[in-house]
């Protein structure tokens, strides 16, 4: 799950970054409304964490800029104004999701999959694919009712592969989904991960499709 | 009531008066007419009268003498009057109660002509009385007038009165105007003028709370996230680096808690200075150690110039605070290795401190700005508080000196000046 974080406080950027990155998800954080356009524009994110205290423009506007120029990208706002006109006129300029600070960072991570389930039509908390399933709020998976082990990175490339069943991932796809910005990638990063998938579910279970990407064997 | 009868009282004086001189006068007339009298006339006419009585309050008593002493006539002999050779009117007091005397030498011979003081008291009493009672009679009457008309008068004011009372204490718009009296709408104006005044005030401070109490929730916000990830640390490693980040994101916390009450306290109504006359050098050398610790750890050359005393009068912890404010922002805000320099200036008489900074300056545009309360600039990646510069604000203003930026010499770095008031001479 790829993450763009608008937030110019220091601090809680960091953290922000630190706490998500945790959960699986790649972090891409810009300090302002400018950049954070332009990233929305170019990129492909899954997610926007907002806040709506920025020095250089007024959050709300950024949101309906962004709006205007048709990015889609499901946005949680987090801000210190809290009143009821603030939350309404929020949602009304385009945001999902609305957290008033000091927020707890598991209610967030709670919000964002919630919103990233809903952006991708998803009710059920947690993703089946045949024998696997993954609940993404606890980073538990199973394999035919075993628990199964797995490290943050496997648990983000198998959590990409299942949100669309059937979509072929490309590897730089793949990558953009698990690494934030300034995160050192290898070139062979994800074969690497997609290798040690394979020797946990079995060979047949991701398919390689050549020259495109991966996709996950159709269940008969 | 009162009134009337501090009215009666002095018609009773007047007419006591006025009685007085006319008895006064009655006196010198009937003296002077038995001078013009032969004395017989006199002396046939009184030997009528045998059934005189000294308790009849309108009798006169009449008495002549010869210049040497003796008596001639008395129409009171019982009365025993004796002479006195000083002229005029006297009050004598005698068996029978106080007498007006009057007395003259007239045609060769002293004529004393007396009245009973009780006399003319009770023609006093009785004129007086004649005077009042229609006063009396009236003072319903114009005490109902008056009212009527002072109620009339006063009712826009207890209009006013009324839409005061019935107002709650939030309730600060200004009081209708239409239809006053031109008496009453000057009081209304300035009313209406102090309410205003009185709500731009509140709008002000209600405002302060509000920033104050978003302003407390980034940091926060910072702490509780900090936290959280201190409980997830898996390795005694991260912990170590998350309880850093956490101890950092407390003292900001509490900094910003510190610069909200410095500044409560330098407000205009704030606490009260203790102006005193001190040296301003001594406070900038003062301060400037404090912060010399700040400058060694970001290798930053920390200067003072104040070599000559600069006398002003003013609050040592207040003009304290206010340097720090200057010096650690400067100190702040200038990268490694560059140069912070405080200078204090006394001439023309008039003191001055410049703290200059190789740092990237203020632009122009925003150098009002940044004197508002929780205004930060973009792109700064130092977690101020925003309060900084309005506490130097108002610390300046209540020393009556005046904070200017300016840009360095060096041409990008910020110079910051506080000027204080001209001395006399």
């Amino acid at each position: 799950m790829k993450l763009l974080l608008t937030e110019d406080d220091e601090m809680i950027g960091s953290g922000l970054r630190k706490g998500l990155r945790q959960e699986s998800m790649a972090v891409d954080w810009v300090r302002d409304g400018r950049l954070s356009l332009r990233a929305l524009v170019d990129g492909d994110y899954d997610l926007w964490l907002l806040d709506l205290g920025l020095p250089d423009c007024d959050g709300i506007d950024l949101l309906r800029q962004s709006r205007e120029r048709n990015v889609a990208t499901p946005a949680l706002i987090l801000t210190a104004r809290d009143s009821v006109t603030d939350r309404i006129k929020g949602l009304n300029s385009g945001a999902d999701d609305y957290l008033p600070k000091p927020f707890d960072l598991n209610e967030l991570v709670a919000r964002l999959r919630a919103l990233h389930r809903r952006s991708m039509g998803i009710s059920d908390a947690s993703l089946r694919y045949g024998e696997l399933v993954l609940i993404p709020a606890t980073h538990e998976a199973t394999w035919a009712g075993r628990p199964l082990l797995l490290s943050h990175r496997e648990f983000a490339v198998l959590e990409a592969l299942l949100e669309r069943p059937g979509v072929v991932l490309s590897r730089q796809r793949l990558e953009e989904k698990l690494y934030g910005w300034g995160e050192e990638v290898q070139s062979n990063t994800i074969e690497v991960h997609i290798h040690s998938l394979r020797r946990k579910l079995g060979v047949g279970f991701i398919r390689n499709v050549r020259g495109v990407g991966y996709v996950l064997q159709a269940q008969t | 009531m009162l009134c009337c009868l501090a009215a009666a009282a002095a018609v009773y004086s007047l007419v006591e008066n006025e009685v007085g001189e006319l008895n006064d006068y009655q006196l010198r007339l009937v003296a002077e007419s038995i001078s013009s009298n032969p004395l017989e006339a006199v002396r046939n006419d009184a030997s009528k009268r045998t059934d005189f009585d000294i308790d009849d309050d309108d009798q006169f008593i009449i008495q002549t003498w010869d210049p040497d002493g003796t008596q001639t006539y008395s129409s009171v002999p019982a009365l025993g009057l004796q002479l006195d050779r000083q002229n005029g009117y006297k009050t004598v007091a005698t068996a029978s109660g106080p007498w007006r005397i009057y007395c003259a030498l007239m045609r060769g011979r002293y004529i004393q002509v007396g009245l009973q003081l009780r006399a003319r008291n009770q023609l006093a009493v009785r004129i007086a009385l004649r005077a009042i009672v229609p006063l009396l009679l009236l003072f319903p009457l114009v005490s109902a007038l008056v009212w009527i008309v002072v109620n009339r008068g006063l009712r826009p004011l207890t209009r006013v009165m009324r839409s005061l009372k019935e107002r709650s204490a939030t309730a600060l718009q200004p009081l209708p105007t239409e239809g006053l009296k031109a008496e009453i709408l000057p009081l209304v104006l300035a009313l209406n003028d102090l309410l205003e005044r009185l709500s731009r005030a509140i709008t002000v401070q209600r405002n302060f709370v509000a920033d104050a109490a978003h302003q407390l929730r980034t940091p926060l916000a910072a702490v509780r996230l900090q936290m959280q990830l201190a409980q997830r640390a898996q390795s005694s490693d991260e912990r170590i680096s998350a309880f850093d980040d956490l101890a950092n994101g407390v003292n900001r916390a509490a900094h910003l808690v510190e610069q909200l009450l410095t500044l409560a306290k330098h407000e205009p109504d704030g606490i009260q200075y203790r102006m005193l006359p001190l040296d301003l050098a001594d406070v900038v050398t003062l301060v400037v150690n404090e912060c010399s610790l700040l400058g060694r750890e970001k290798t930053i050359d920390l200067q003072v110039r104040a070599e000559e005393p600069v006398g002003i009068v003013g609050d040592l912890e207040a003009l304290r605070v206010m340097l720090q404010n200057l010096i650690e922002n400067a100190i702040r805000y200038t990268p490694s290795f560059g140069r912070v320099e405080v200078r204090v200036d006394g001439g023309d008489r008039q003191a001055r401190i410049e703290i200059s900074d190789t740092g990237p300056g203020i632009p122009e545009v925003e150098r009002e700005r940044v004197f508002d309360r929780f205004f930060r600039r973009q792109g700064t990646q130092q977690t101020g508080s925003g309060l900084g510069l309005a506490i130097v604000r108002n610390i300046a203003s209540r020393h009556r000196a005046v904070v200017r930026l300016l840009t360095a010499s060096n041409g990008n770095g910020l110079l910051v000046r506080v000027e204080f008031p001209k001395q006399a001479a």
